[in-house]
């Protein structure tokens, strides 16, 4: 049931977006729709330092490592340069190991999900360089477009998180297959250029650091405790970006 | 293309921000299910059961009175004049033992002064009393006195020192607990040893209270009998008291039957060393009664001595146990923790 709830905050959230979206390509500007891939390395300090995952494969250990997210995103105008957008992915990765301490041989499977959700102010430098660079003698002129427009931005972003765990123990009883979410804010701060490929379609390059984390619950027989889990981390990538307002 | 109004734009804003606030509340992700380990190790760290030991019982000896084997020589030598009309020489080297502690004249006046009902009221007068003690103590007369024994408790005559033994208790060992270790199968493996370690302190302490619980059993026990045994003392020797009148009585009377054979001075002589000997019989009597008082509070000395040995050696074989089977624990401890490593093949 409480694992049901975070996607409904996240469905919740997606419907919101894509109701409030839907109504603004009627009613607003609607600047531009975005689907693209990126590859995001959050640090996962706790799982890739501390976790039980140090001591699968024989102590070798199985970090959770970069994987390519794919993402969407929408964007509103505000004023000249300056937009709004909302901007989802999907990251997911997974680390399994086998294990024999205390007497108890088993296998285990983590797989941990991530949805990274973001409300995002973004800021293109040359967006007005059309007006600018018009031909005053010729305003019948097209204006030009630019070989690139670099922008930045930020983005107040919610990480919903979703841990998947499967463990079977060789003989004897505690094998598992089980499911954990929970979820936390975060900051993004990106930047990145953008080209015009065909009319209205773009290619984007993005770049964006995750500041974040959330807190894991980590208990033993005898004791409980919380374990921050970092989401810093770099995060590349390209998008084809339908502008509708151009 | 038409640009939008900023108004509608803002009402845009604001509808993704309230959606965005919706259900804004953190979650933390649970934990997983953490393993169980069992370590199978400890079912067999127990401890063996103790039951008390019955304590060494205490061995007690009555004192006594014993007539000398002259004497006995004399009674029987009196008791043949009757029919052999001869005094035997028994009777005549007593009658001279007596001559070379006092003269004739002398045991024939003591002999007519003294009476048994005199020497058992005890209404002698001082002097009489110190003559009679002074040829009681005499060389030539010693060896036809009677003579006595005094009650022993384990062999020790009443009046030494019972020696209480003393046993040196063994130390206790202590649990030797591991640093903290944040690894989950290290802490099951500690977490269980504690365990194992609680109840082997729980069931040392339930031996120890079973074993001094016994031990103050038996000295209530101990304590509560001296007050019956020295209650039941006086009637113990004036019983005793009242055979060796008996014995006076039947003496005196076999020496009056042959007085004709033996004439007047061997009799006076021989009644004399018979007063003497009674004297000196009711003597020891009053000593070996002191004494036996005394033997009932050395009788419980004895006991309770017994059972504190006895506590001591099984509080020793609990501790013991205890030590053998802490130090057996600590090992399926190590061994456990040792097992926490992960073996994984590194598939």
């Amino acid at each position: 049931m409480k694992k049901n709830r975070s996607y409904l905050r996240f469905l919740a959230l997606a419907g919101g977006l894509l109701s409030v979206s839907t109504a603004s390509l009627a009613q607003v500007n609607l600047n531009s729709i975005s689907v693209g891939a990126s590859y995001w390395k959050p640090s996962l300090d706790y799982w890739n330092q501390r976790s039980l995952l140090t001591g699968y494969n024989g102590g070798q250990g199985a970090t959770l490592g970069g994987q390519v997210m794919p993402h969407v995103a929408l964007e509103v105008g505000l004023v000249k340069g300056l937009s709004l957008g909302a901007r989802a992915g999907y990251w997911r990765s997974s680390a399994a190991g086998t294990l024999s301490t205390g007497g108890v041989n088993r296998s285990e499977k983590l797989t941990l999900a991530i949805i990274p959700v973001s409300l995002e102010l973004m800021y293109r430098f040359n967006s007005a360089r059309t007006a600018a660079t018009t031909d005053a003698a010729d305003q019948s002129a097209k204006p030009k477009t630019p070989f690139v427009v670099p922008y930045v931005g930020v983005g107040l972003s919610r990480y919903f998180i979703n841990n998947t765990f499967s463990r079977t123990v060789a003989s004897g009883s505690g094998s598992v297959n089980e499911s954990q979410s929970g979820n936390n804010y975060g900051v993004q701060v990106f930047v990145g250029a953008e080209r015009k490929l065909v009319k209205k379609l773009y290619l984007a390059l993005d770049v964006r650091y995750h500041l974040g984390s959330y807190n894991q619950l980590v208990q033993t027989e005898s004791t409980s405790t919380a374990e921050k889990v970092s989401l810093n981390g770099l995060e590349a990538g390209l998008a084809l970006r339908l502008k509708l307002a151009e | 293309m038409k640009t939008s109004t900023p108004s509608l734009n803002w009402l845009v804003c604001g509808l993704l921000l309230g959606t965005t606030a919706y259900s804004c509340k953190t979650k933390d992700v649970s934990s997983i299910t953490p393993i169980t380990y069992t370590f199978a190790g400890f079912d067999n760290v127990k401890l063996p059961e103790v039951t008390p030991t019955a304590p060494a019982a205490v061995s007690v000896t009555a004192g006594g009175v014993t007539s000398s084997t002259l004497a006995a020589a004399v009674s029987a030598g009196l008791s043949n004049i009757a029919s052999s009309g001869q005094v035997p020489a028994s009777v005549q080297q007593a009658g001279a033992a007596v001559g070379q502690a006092v003269s004739a004249s002398r045991a024939s006046q003591l002999a007519s002064s003294l009476n048994p009902d005199m020497i058992s009221s005890g209404t002698l007068s001082a002097d009489m009393k110190k003559e009679l003690s002074a040829l009681a103590n005499n060389a030539a007369l010693k060896a036809y006195m009677p003579s006595y024994t005094l009650p022993t408790v384990n062999g020790k005559a009443v009046g030494a020192r019972v020696g209480a033994g003393g046993i040196t208790l063994v130390p206790v060992a202590n649990a030797t607990q591991q640093d903290g270790s944040s690894d989950a199968c290290r802490q099951a493996a500690s977490a269980a040893y504690t365990t194992v370690v609680q109840s082997l302190d729980a069931t040392r302490t339930s031996q120890n209270t079973a074993i001094n619980n016994n031990y103050t059993q038996l000295e209530t026990a101990a304590n509560s009998e001296v007050t019956s045994c020295q209650a039941s003392s006086p009637t113990r020797y004036t019983d005793l008291r009242t055979t060796l009148r008996t014995q006076l009585n039947s003496s005196l009377a076999t020496l009056n039957s042959v007085r004709a054979t033996t004439g007047d001075a061997l009799y006076n002589q021989l009644a004399l060393m018979m007063y003497v000997g009674y004297v000196q019989a009711l003597t020891n009597v009053d000593t070996i009664q002191a004494a036996d008082l005394n033997t009932c509070t050395a009788t419980r000395d004895a006991k309770i001595a017994a059972a504190k040995t006895a506590r001591d050696s099984d509080l020793n074989r609990v501790t013991t146990n205890y030590n053998t089977v802490l130090s057996t624990a600590a090992t399926v401890r190590d061994r456990a923790v040792a097992s926490c490593h992960n073996q994984g093949n590194g598939g």
